[in-house]
Order: C-alpha cells, then structure tokens, then sequence
C-alpha cells in the first residue's frame, strides 16, 4: 500500500530465443539519485543539485538542462545523445550490466564492475532498452523495462549486478543498482534479458 | 537522518526530528507529516504532529514516470501510442461549408480519443471540426458521438492536429467508425504516397447524406493508451516529456503562494484513495473566506541520505485567516507537465499523491504539510 515496489526478472535464453534459466528476485535498490532527479523535476527553475555521474565527476543538475529521467536507449555504442559536446552512447543508457558482487548503498554512483559492449571476452552486445507494458487495474499500476544482452564473447560470463542509468545535462547518471542474487552465468552464444518492473499499489 | 523542515526556504529549520523509516528495501514512497502552528508567532501546537506512509502513488504518477524515462516526445507525439493508420490514393478531397469527408476506421484497442492527425493540402484547416460517428452499410451514420476542433499545424508537412475531444466517448476495439471533416472555410484531405486506400464517403448536405468514395484520405488517430493521463480537471491527455538538452517540467510541484492548481493542496472529502483517483473529491479554495484556506509558497527540504533512506521533502504551509475552523480530510500533491493535445506548449495539472487523512485546523492557525519522497536501498 502506498509505494512503489519493483521486480527484477532475469532470462537467460538460447539462440533460438527459448527460454533456459528465469529467476525473479524483489528489487532492493532505487539509489539517491532517483531522489536526486525527483527533487530536481518537482522544483522547475529552481532546484539545482551538484551529482556524481558515472565516473564519480561532480555534474550540476537544474531543470533547464536535464534530459531528465530518460531511460529509453539505443544499442550499444550507437550515439544515444550529443549533450553540450558530451557525446553518450546507448551502453551507458538504460538497463546495465556488472560482474562485480556489490553491497549496494544508497549512495551508488555506478556499477562495481560493467560489463562493456562489444565481442571481446567479458563483453555482451547491448540491445536497445525498451519501456513497454503500462497497465492499471486496481489496486495496482506497473510497466516493464527491458534490454536483450547477447554473449558473442566466445566465453561464459556471469552476471551479478544490475543497474539503470539515466541521463542528465550530458552525462550519465545511476538511479538504480541491485545485487543478483544468485549470478546468472550466460554461456557463449546464450541472450540474456533482464526485465525491471516498477509497480505501484493503493 | 534528521528532518530538514521549513515552513518557507528563507526559514530555519524548525522539526529536527528522526523520520521513521517507513519503507524496506527497494521500495519508493512517500511520508506525509504535518503539525498545526501559530499562524502569527508560528509556534508549533502541542501533540499536533501526525506521520504516516502516504496512501498513495496514484495513477498518474506511474504514467508520468513512464512518459519521463520513455521520453515520449512533442516531436512524435502518437509514436507510441495504439494507432489505426488510414490509406489514401486522391489528392485534395475537398471540404468546404456543406462538402464534407469522411475515412473509415476500426480500432484495435478500446479507448477514448487522444489525437488526431490528418494530412492536407492547405486551406483553412484552423476552422475544421472532426466528428467522430458511427457508421452503418460502410458509411457514416447517426450524431456525433465526439467532436474535437482543428489547432496545430505540425512538423511542418502538411499535418494538422486536433486533440481534446470534448465528450470522451469510448471506442471499442473492432467496431468501425467514421472520422468525418468539416470546415467554415475550405481545404483538401491529401493522400499519402504508397499508403493503401481505405474506405470512405463524401457528403454534399452537411454529414447528413453520404456517398461512397473509397479513395479517401490520410490520418492517424490514437487511442487513448499509455500517455494519455487524466488531468485533475477530469480531461485526457497526452503528455509529454523534452529531452536533448531542452526544459521539463514534468512533475513540477513547486507553485507560488495562492496557487491552487498544483503543489500541496487539501480538501473536505475523506472517502479512501483509490489508483484511479485524479484529483481531490472536494478540493478547498484560496482565499480568507468561509471554507477557504490561504495557500503559502510550495518550498523544499534538500535531498539528503543516511546508509539506507534517501528523501527529499515538498513542503506548504495552508494558514486558516476565516472565522471558524476548517476540518482538511484529504490532502494531495499535484503536478504540472506539458500537454501536446492543447494549442502549444501549455500545462497540464496531475494528481500524483491523494491521502485521507483528518485534520481540523482552528481559525489563526496554520497546517504545515510535508509530503517526503523516500526510497530504501
């Protein structure tokens, strides 16, 4: 009642897109700076916030400069946006990916360890990050975020971290990070899609 | 993590209490605390605090977030949204005064009518009216079922918009309507290169008779669907959301003192929330009259964090200079995005927060109302 909960479900699928591996765990971990970004909406023309971007560089915030909240992104390196000379590629937009095995606190500025784009070991190729699926029945109201990881990498990688970046005044930032509990190895030639799921209920 | 209250920004800060954590891990919310004060010496009553876990997101918080990440654009307002897509094979069928056009569609969703878009050849589109009717032997047939009025001219390619239709009426999927044009002056319904004709009319008697004319015309209309959100006025609409580097204003809360179309607002009814509420039952007015509450400037707490709550707060002060007291039953949070299903870039107001909650607040006091966004990590 009076809150939003959020699911985090992770498919892990052959190349014929059959369904191999499903596990669904309660997400844990909106971060500051969903906070952050909702402070900054709510306060048009006013409200300014200096906030660590993916790098951990201090960016300031206002509404006048903010693509604010976008989570919808392009593949990979496909330029996603070209902000104040910041160029931002799909892979730093959206639905994201870690090796590394977090404890994750409010203050989480990024992933522990992204895994990249690309076919090299240790890379997934990043689809676009999809938003879809927005339905109400009372009590309840939810959508689906979603984004395919392919291995082409020639080895099996395990994930073990999720996150959601958005993008703000030409720069990445991470308004989400949860632990995946336990990893979900992808063997080569395997997809994997993670599917996050805010829901509200009254 | 200690409170960061002010009745105004310029004020101290004058609550520093602990916040109860209400929230586990992962989850987002918000907390509403509120205490009455003296409205001249601005003293805080006595066993007057109240806080609890708001009752609410309500719908149009989901949807205003969805359109935010989605970033659902001004520049393709109906790309996401269920269309039918009209065919088209004859250039410029004429509407003017009593010639009226008309295309055939049958919608694949159920749902009110968001948008339209029709593609002309110039004339005087300013002037046009969409009736929307039902159609019977492959015609259109009966009264208007909705009507909406002609206002954009878009992207710069012949398109023209017309958007808040005025009764709402309910389309349901797989039963095939009639978009029928009219105009007080005259312009011709283009076609669409490639596009497959589709079935329509023409009428010479002001929609009353119709003829058959299977070469007609190029449209788009949407359904309402996933960026159609209720206004706090009860009407449809499309928001949505700049990006690239432009303004947003999406969930902006932060109006002026007086202002009672967004920010912290209260109201007399106590009946429960419920996701589909989209305002307050019985809001209670600006102003020094019976019944009327003087509405102070929306002001903020700063984002702040301990090691697993991070919170901002929006904050009002609603002060009661009337004679008698003045029982609040219910309070909400609205906001102001942008609506592309009105002439330009104007607001719109959402409810995104609506509570049931009693307070009575004595003549010459003021409430305080903190609403907190929180989430747990």
């Amino acid at each position: 009642m009076g809150k939003l909960v959020t699911t985090l479900v992770l498919e892990r699928r052959d190349k014929f897109n059959r369904v191999l591996q499903r596990q669904e765990q309660l997400s844990r971990s909106w971060v500051r700076h969903f906070i952050d970004f909702s402070y900054i909406a709510s306060g048009y023309g006013v409200n300014t916030l200096n906030v660590h971007d993916i790098t951990g560089t201090n960016r300031t915030l206002n509404a006048g400069v903010m693509s604010n909240f976008q989570v919808m992104s392009t593949p990979g390196q496909c330029l996603a946006f070209n902000v104040n000379g910041n160029r931002i590629v799909g892979e730093k937009v959206g639905i994201v990916v870690g090796s590394g095995v977090p404890t994750v606190t409010p203050t989480d500025d990024a992933l522990t360890t992204p895994i990249p784009h690309g076919m090299l070991s240790g890379q997934f190729l990043y689809g676009g990050t999809e938003i879809f699926g927005l339905t109400f029945a009372n009590p309840n109201g939810s959508f689906t975020i979603q984004r395919y990881f392919t291995n082409e990498s020639g080895n099996t990688i395990t994930v073990n971290e999720v996150a959601i970046y958005t993008v703000g005044n030409g720069s990445s930032f991470c308004v989400y990070h949860d632990a995946v509990s336990p990893g979900v190895a992808v063997p080569n030639t395997q997809i994997l899609v993670v599917q996050i799921i805010p829901a509200i209920s009254i | 993590m200690k409170t960061e209250l002010k009745g105004q920004q310029n004020l101290k800060v004058v609550s520093p209490q602990k916040i109860p954590h209400f929230y586990k891990n992962g989850e987002v919310g918000a907390v509403l605390d509120m205490w009455l004060n003296d409205t001249k010496t601005g003293l805080i009553i006595p066993d007057s605090r109240l806080v609890k876990k708001s009752e609410s997101f309500l719908q149009q918080y989901l949807q205003i977030l969805y359109a935010q990440m989605k970033q659902l654009s001004q520049t393709n307002p109906l790309g996401d949204i269920p269309i039918s897509n009209g065919g088209a094979s004859v250039y410029g069928t004429g509407v003017s005064g009593a010639n009226w056009v008309a295309a055939m569609f049958t919608p694949t969703v159920s749902g009110g009518i968001t948008a339209l878009l029709v593609n002309t050849g110039g004339g005087d589109i300013y002037g046009a009216t969409a009736h929307i009717r039902a159609t019977s032997g492959g015609l259109p047939t009966g009264a208007d079922l909705d009507t909406a009025t002609c206002f954009i001219h878009y992207g710069g390619w012949g398109y023209y918009l017309f958007g808040a239709f005025t009764t709402g009426y309910v389309l349901q999927a797989g039963v095939t309507y009639a978009i029928c044009l009219s105009t007080t002056g005259s312009f011709g319904w283009n076609y669409v290169n490639n596009a497959t004709p589709g079935a329509g009319a023409t009428s010479t008697d002001g929609g009353s008779t119709w003829t058959s004319n299977n070469t007609l015309s190029a449209y788009q209309i949407a359904i309402s669907g996933e960026s159609a959100v209720m206004d706090t006025a009860g009407s449809s609409r499309c928001i949505y959301a700049l990006g690239g580097g432009g303004v947003s204003i999406a969930l902006d809360v932060l109006a002026g003192a007086a202002n009672t179309n967004f920010g912290i607002v209260a109201g007399t009814d106590g009946t429960a929330p419920v996701i589909s509420d989209h305002a307050l039952h019985a809001q209670i007015a600006e102003g020094s009259g019976a019944g009327q509450l003087n509405h102070g400037a929306v002001a903020f707490g700063n984002p702040a964090s301990d090691s697993s709550v991070s919170q901002f707060t929006i904050t009002r002060n609603l002060a009661n200079n009337t004679a008698n007291p003045i029982t609040v039953n219910e309070l909400g949070l609205y906001c102001r995005c942008y609506d592309y299903s009105t002439l330009g870039e104007v607001v719109a107001y959402f409810a995104i927060i609506r509570d049931a909650v009693t307070k009575t607040i004595p003549n010459g006091q003021t409430l305080t109302v903190n609403y907190r966004e929180q989430v747990s990590s």
